[in-house]
């Protein structure tokens, strides 16, 4: 599946007509209040998502995105043809959680998710291990400054390249590359730390 | 590049965020230095986890509730505020009705009758507090009657009120 904003049609001017996305941002625009759901059909696998992985928490995340999608609703009308839809998404996405982040205060991160989708053939040490291993590497995150996180998030995770991580967060690129270098030196000294004697600690 | 250039890149390099020469640069380093290889595929490893531990807990019924909850909540704001608008409404109704029946007991009465007067410099009498009755207390050994006199604004206009007081039973 691919990931990231090439995936999404990246070049600025008039997006390509086939595009899904932009077809029902057009039809939005032109006042068909339905294209919204398609809208949301479209990008809610990525919004609820990014937002987990911005605040470590899934409430808090859930509201942050119905919030993201609300101001979507709202700001749709003014949004210029031709940009790129996800990654304004993802600014605003990302403003939001930030937001949310300042309003609340860091979330506390659970040591232990046991809602976690199970995965097929995997058996239950190994579902244990993974739910350690999650905890473990959503403290790490923990430890990030919120531009740090933002940033490794939507290189690492999102799969957006330098450049677009930049346009979303509004900073120069190297920048971004400052902030995903020390982001990931701190994730791997934050595990090794804690790893250190533990069961299939590498890291 | 020396063991401290190439630990101050590697973080970058692991992900293919240097540039092509540095990444060769480093490449290159990595093949005579321990210490660095080992530093790289740490941070390789800490990046799997990152990866592997990222997937967003969301279960399909979390999701499809999600997707309701936003669709209702967008909608939400016209159906919230009609209440609050047809409240509004009605308030500047009443406003408008309290306002209205306001200016029409401010407005100026129509004047008064021509009064033919046979002297027009006559003085006229003192004319009490408006609206402050004046009870003159009756005579001693006669029954009390009970006089209330209302000057209105008019000063050739006086209500006078008489009335017999009946002794209270004890």
């Amino acid at each position: 599946m691919p990931t990231g904003l090439d995936a999404m049609v990246m070049e600025e001017g008039v997006p390509a007509a086939s595009d899904p996305v932009d077809l029902a941002v057009n039809r939005f625009q032109d006042g068909d209040r339905a294209a919204f759901e398609t809208l949301l059909t479209l990008t809610e696998a990525t919004v609820p998502s990014l937002a987990w992985r911005l605040l470590g928490d899934k409430d808090p995340a859930r509201d942050a995105a119905q919030e993201v999608y609300l101001r979507v609703y709202r700001s749709l009308g003014g949004f210029r043809r031709g940009e790129n839809f996800r990654a304004w998404l993802y600014r605003i996405t990302v403003n939001v959680c930030w937001d949310h982040v300042r309003k609340r205060g860091p979330a506390m991160v659970p040591m232990e998710d046991r809602n976690l989708p199970v995965r097929p053939a995997e058996g239950a040490e190994e579902a244990v291990l993974r739910a350690e291993r999650r905890a473990l590497v959503q403290r790490a995150l923990g430890a990030l400054t919120p531009a740090e996180r933002s940033a490794l998030v939507l290189r690492d995770l999102e799969g957006l390249d330098t450049s677009e991580v930049a346009r979303v967060l509004g900073v120069k690129p190297v920048t971004v590359r400052s902030q995903l270098s020390t982001a990931r030196a701190k994730v791997q000294a934050f595990c090794a730390t804690l790893l250190q004697g533990a069961p299939g600690g590498r890291p | 590049m020396n063991q401290t250039h190439v630990e101050a890149l590697l973080p970058l390099w692991v992900e293919g965020d240097l540039p092509g020469e540095e990444a060769r640069g480093v490449a290159d380093h990595l093949q005579h230095c321990a210490p660095c290889r080992a530093a790289a595929e740490a941070l390789a490893a800490s990046q799997t986890w990152l990866k592997d531990a990222a997937e967003a807990p969301f279960s399909e019924g979390e999701r499809a509730r999600f997707h309701r909850e936003v669709l209702e909540r967008a909608h939400e704001p016209a159906s919230r505020l009609r209440p609050i608008l047809a409240a509004a409404a009605l308030l500047l109704a009443l406003l408008g009705v309290t306002l209205v029946s306001g200016r029409r007991r401010a407005a100026p009465l129509p004047p008064p009758p021509a009064v033919a007067r046979t002297a027009p410099d006559l003085p006229r009498p003192p004319v009490p507090p408006a609206s402050h009755p004046r009870i003159r207390p009756a005579p001693p050994g006669r029954p009390a009657l009970a006089r209330l006199e209302l000057q209105t604004s008019d000063p050739h206009i006086r209500i006078i009120w008489l009335a017999q007081a009946t002794p209270q039973p004890h």
